[in-house]
């Protein structure tokens, strides 16, 4: 702060001094059509694609855009913003850039629009640093196979579908099923893990978003995690730029070395908003009506995400990207689109989701291509066994279901596989340490679940955490630490198992 | 078969193009009335203004428009005519002089699809926002 009236009168000399006035020639055009959030500009003749342009306009203020046609006479370009200001003949002027968005340390538990504006009411975002939204993947010499699990703490998929650093897994099923809440309890579960998390909302109800917003904020999710949100009301072109938007931000913390942990939610909607900006653009229509880009659309997001090496940093993006099927129709063209692109699968399931078994993920049609070298020894020595309990289970139990008797072996595969689907229930919103998890996957396929009736088994998996965590929390750690299984550790195991079930008596 | 109206332009331009001089009058008439019998004469001043366009852009004709805040020198039309040259090798330029008392000095070069702003009113705007950001 300037003390004396000289010093403030020199500071603005000074800046007078310094300015230099010049002119540069720039490359305008006028807008020939505008509306639907597309544009159609003449002029323009140096314009590159996906180039951002400004349109002036007469109330004097400036409205952004970006090119995505390039035709004979004339540009198309998408409006980001308010596209009842811009008027017929109004002068665009290109920006010589890509559509940037502000990143930096404080977009962390921020909510943005795409455009990396703030919609929370907590200020303006101070950093000056801004990303590119489009940006080529890393490539061969950069990346390093995924090898460090991310534990959503989610039982079923911790354990027979995990999910490595720089994976991308697909979650999909048909809407209400919880796919959602699979995203948001993997969140929930980052927390101390120094994982910078974002959620990135594509075309959902502002409503929704708003509660999800707040249950991050009960769980204090929100010191890691960045909302980027396109809601339902936003135009296509805003909510076509979201998951790029997100993508950027998550790059900036890659750069920096850092996992991320990324949620697109959901790519249905994102390709629908595309097809309606190409359709307006005059794009011609492919399959379902989708134009013929819309593979290249979610491959060049999803191939963003990666496990970088050593000497790029090492950082990650683990992507989630979420696809909502109708009536469980797989095969249609977004959904083996995304399921072609991306390192596997958790298919939820209607039936399973409606006879009580949440989260509804159907084991057998949901695969992890690279999760499996990422996950924790000890982990996969137990879940290993149970994956393939859980195939002998379904398998018995569709033959089983018309006959009554049955041999001794195959009532006890019965009777566990039972156990095995009853522990793989889990609650939303809480996640469980995988310690905890290895504890009860032990029990199971170790037989110490075997005299617990299968309705007490939700209270006696309560009652062994509560125990565990009191009474052998040393073994927790190690379990953690040490992460295999050894003949120690093993006995430790036991032990607390059978200290635990004494007390039950 | 509907022609477009950039196609009845160039179509026109190249017949006159190589139609001899005493022809003209009959080419246009022959034109006309093909466009007539097309159903396409309500496509008229589209075609004209293209057809202007296309003309200029063969014969190497730039239009331009210079704006400034009072009458300036022919020799400073000259100068800023050169610079055109300079940068779209026109071999013509068609330059029309605006007075804008607004932009309080210096001038505003607009060609083609490309502006040169160089007013005083642009350089007080820039340096207002680097001082008062």
């Amino acid at each position: 702060m300037p003390k004396t009236k000289d010093q403030i009168v020199e500071q603005i000399k000074g800046k007078i001094e310094g300015f230099k006035p010049k002119a540069v020639e720039e490359n305008v055009g006028s807008v020939l059509q505008v509306g639907d959030g597309i544009a159609r500009v003449s002029g323009l003749s140096e314009a590159m694609s996906s180039e951002m342009i400004r349109f002036e306009t007469s109330k004097g203020e400036s409205v952004y855009g970006v090119i995505l046609n390039l035709e004979e006479d004339e540009v198309g370009a998408i409006v980001l913003g308010d596209s009842s200001l811009i008027k017929e003949g109004d002068r665009v002027v290109r920006e010589d850039r890509i559509l940037e968005i502000p990143v930096g340390e404080d977009v962390v538990g921020r909510v943005l629009n795409p455009m990396g504006e703030p919609i929370d009411g907590k200020g303006k975002i101070s950093s000056k640093k801004t990303s590119p939204i489009e940006k080529i993947a890393p490539g061969v010499i950069e990346r390093a196979s995924v090898s460090s699990p991310l534990q959503t703490g989610i039982k079923a998929i911790d354990s027979m579908v995990p999910i490595g650093r720089g994976q991308r897994e697909l979650i999909i099923g048909d809407r209400q099923l919880g796919k959602t809440a699979i995203a948001i309890d993997t969140i929930i579960n980052q927390k101390g893990e120094n994982i910078k998390c974002i959620y990135v909302a594509i075309g959902q109800k502002e409503s929704k978003i708003a509660g999800i917003v707040s249950k991050l904020e009960d769980h204090g999710a929100m010191d890691y995690t960045t909302v980027i949100v396109a809601g339902a009301s936003d135009p296509a072109s805003t909510i076509f730029i979201a998951p790029y938007a997100g993508c950027a931000i998550a790059e900036y913390f890659l750069d920096k070395g850092e996992d991320v942990l990324i949620i697109y939610d959901d790519l249905s909607k994102h390709a629908v908003s595309y097809r309606e900006i190409s359709l307006l653009l005059r794009r011609p229509p492919g399959r379902e009506a989708y134009p013929g880009d819309v593979f290249y659309l979610h491959s060049r997001l999803l191939e963003r995400a990666c496990k970088l090496n050593d000497d790029y940093g090492g950082g990650s993006i683990t992507a989630l990207p979420i696809i909502e099927t109708q009536a469980g129709d797989v095969s249609a063209y977004i959904p083996t689109n995304v399921i072609s692109i991306t390192d596997g699968q958790i298919y939820l399931d209607g039936q399973l989701f409606y006879k009580g078994n949440r989260p509804a993920i159907d084991a057998g049609n949901s695969v992890s291509r690279v999760g499996g070298d990422a996950q924790l020894k000890i982990v996969k020595k137990v879940a290993g066994k149970m994956r393939l309990e859980a195939a002998q289970y379904r398998e018995l139990a569709a033959f089983t279901q018309f006959g009554s008797d049955i041999d001794q072996e195959t009532k006890e595969k019965l009777d566990r596989g039972e156990r095995l689907v009853e522990i793989l229930k889990q609650d939303q919103y809480s996640p469980l340490d995988v310690s905890c998890q290895v504890l009860i996957f032990y029990a199971l396929i170790n037989g110490y679940l075997d005299d617990v009736e299968v309705k007490d088994l939700k209270e006696f998996e309560k009652g062994l955490y509560e125990f565990a965590e009191n009474n052998a929390s040393e073994t927790l750690t190690q379990i953690k630490k040490k992460a295999e299984l050894d003949e120690e550790m093993g006995e430790n195991i036991k032990k607390v198992l059978e200290n635990y079930k004494e007390t039950r008596v | 078969m509907k022609f477009k109206s950039k196609q009845y332009a160039e179509a026109l331009y190249e017949l006159l193009e190589f139609a001899p001089e005493e022809k003209t009058s009959e080419v246009l008439e022959k034109f006309v009335e093909t466009m007539f019998e097309n159903g396409d004469f309500g496509k008229m001043d589209e075609i004209l203004e293209i057809f202007g366009k296309e003309w200029d852009r063969k014969e190497g004709v730039v239009g331009a428009k210079i704006v400034t805040a009072y009458e300036i020198s022919e020799e400073a039309v000259e100068v800023l005519r050169e610079y055109i040259i300079s940068r779209t090798g026109a071999s013509r330029v068609d330059v029309r002089n605006e007075i804008d008392e607004e932009i309080l000095g210096g001038a505003i070069v607009e060609y083609e699809d490309k502006v040169l702003d160089a007013s005083l009113k642009k350089d007080i705007k820039e340096l207002k926002e680097l001082i008062v950001s």
